[in-house]
């Protein structure tokens, strides 16, 4: 595989952070993000778990994203697993500035992106 | 995984998320998981009993495995091991690996373990020699492997290697004492008197040194498992690999102590 560069975002991390920016909630959920990114690609199916969550998990650390665990007391009601919420940060939101002046992307927002 | 609809999903997803996080760091494995079965949960939920709804949960693991591994190689790149519990295969793997020479050391253990059998099962051999050369040339062996994980998990400088040098004196105490029984009862000619006295002497340096890491026990361990193949000088290949390993860990050493220091 080869390398990339530092500061450029993969084609995926691009649709992450447009679709994360596109919502009217501020956090999102991997299985949220994963239906909103079918949705406005219009892809057959959803993104798969590895490579979702491995993508996740750089741009965590790239600081274009940031997470933590929803307050326990609404899954125990909801009667689910816990969901861990991510929100873009600033970082992530300039790194998307950049990427879309040197390269204008085409419109891929999608709606749909909500934590609950 | 907890709760009726996870409880449900397939197993091939469950099986194969504790199989590509196990040994990670306990928060780094209980983050994995938990979104993943959160997803997992979502996923089957929204689906509302659709046939083929499991399926496609498990279209998206095969989809990801590649990737799964890739971020699992990746933590455990980045890992504080100290905090986390190797795995044996990764063990044995970052000891092959640790230097330029270790992969002829690894050659030298199978070749001595090859050699006890070949000897042990000689026709012609006669009792005791050819059980008690293949059981000295077994020991030689062990010493051998140990030092090399002695040297990888020193050099790792993790948890792990404090618990190294008690399982090491363990094996060494055995080693040393089944080499003395052997010059005791006379058995042996000069090599294994050699090997005696070199075992003794590595131990001894071992016990007398107080590095953690015990780096002269490990280094001695490895050129006295070198022994077997010198002895046997008239079959190039293995004297060459054992030249390679002496060599190599004669070379590092200087590196060695001044990063252990």
């Amino acid at each position: 595989m080869p390398r990339r560069r530092p500061g450029v975002l993969l084609e995926l991390e691009i649709a992450v952070l447009e679709t994360a920016l596109a919502q009217a909630a501020h956090e999102f959920h991997g299985f949220s993000l994963a239906k909103a990114l079918q949705e406005g690609s219009g892809a057959r199916r959803l993104t798969a778990h590895g490579t979702l969550y491995k993508a996740l998990a750089r741009m965590e650390t790239a600081g274009l994203l940031s997470s933590r665990w929803e307050d326990a007391t609404v899954p125990l009601a909801e009667g689910r697993p816990r969901r861990r919420l991510y929100r873009v940060t600033g970082g992530g939101e300039l790194a998307l500035s950049a990427a879309d002046a040197v390269v204008p992307a085409a419109p891929r927002l999608r709606p749909g992106l909500a934590t609950s | 995984m907890t709760g009726p609809v996870v409880a449900a999903a397939p197993r091939l997803t469950v099986w194969w998320l504790r199989v590509y996080t196990r040994g990670l760091p306990a928060e780094l494995r209980d983050r994995r998981r938990g979104e993943i079965e959160s997803d997992v949960h979502e996923q089957l939920a929204e689906a509302h009993g659709r046939p083929g709804a499991m399926w496609e949960v498990v279209g998206r693991t095969a989809r990801g495995a590649v990737d799964d591994l890739a971020w699992r190689r990746e933590q455990g790149s980045t890992m504080d091991v100290s905090s986390g519990t190797a795995s044996g295969l990764r063990r044995v793997w970052a000891a092959m690996t640790q230097a330029w020479f270790a992969p002829a050391a690894a050659l030298l253990v199978v070749f001595n373990v090859g050699l006890a059998v070949a000897i042990g099962t000689e026709d012609a051999g006669k009792a005791p020699g050819n059980v008690v050369g293949p059981v000295l040339i077994v020991v030689l062996g062990l010493c051998l492997a140990t030092g090399l994980l002695m040297r990888s998990a020193g050099a790792r400088g993790d948890g792990a290697a404090a618990t190294w040098r008690g399982r090491t004196a363990v094996a060494a105490g055995f080693g040393l004492a089944l080499l003395v029984l052997l010059v005791v009862i006379g058995v042996g000619g000069r090599p294994v008197l050699l090997a005696a006295g070199l075992v003794v002497v590595v131990v001894v340096a071992g016990v007398v040194s107080r590095r953690p890491s015990s780096s002269v026990v490990a280094d001695g361990l490895v050129l006295v498992g070198t022994l077997p193949a010198l002895a046997f000088f008239w079959w190039v290949v293995p004297a060459l690999l054992a030249l390679i390993v002496i060599v190599g860990v004669l070379g590092a050493m200087p590196a060695r102590r001044a990063t252990l220091a």
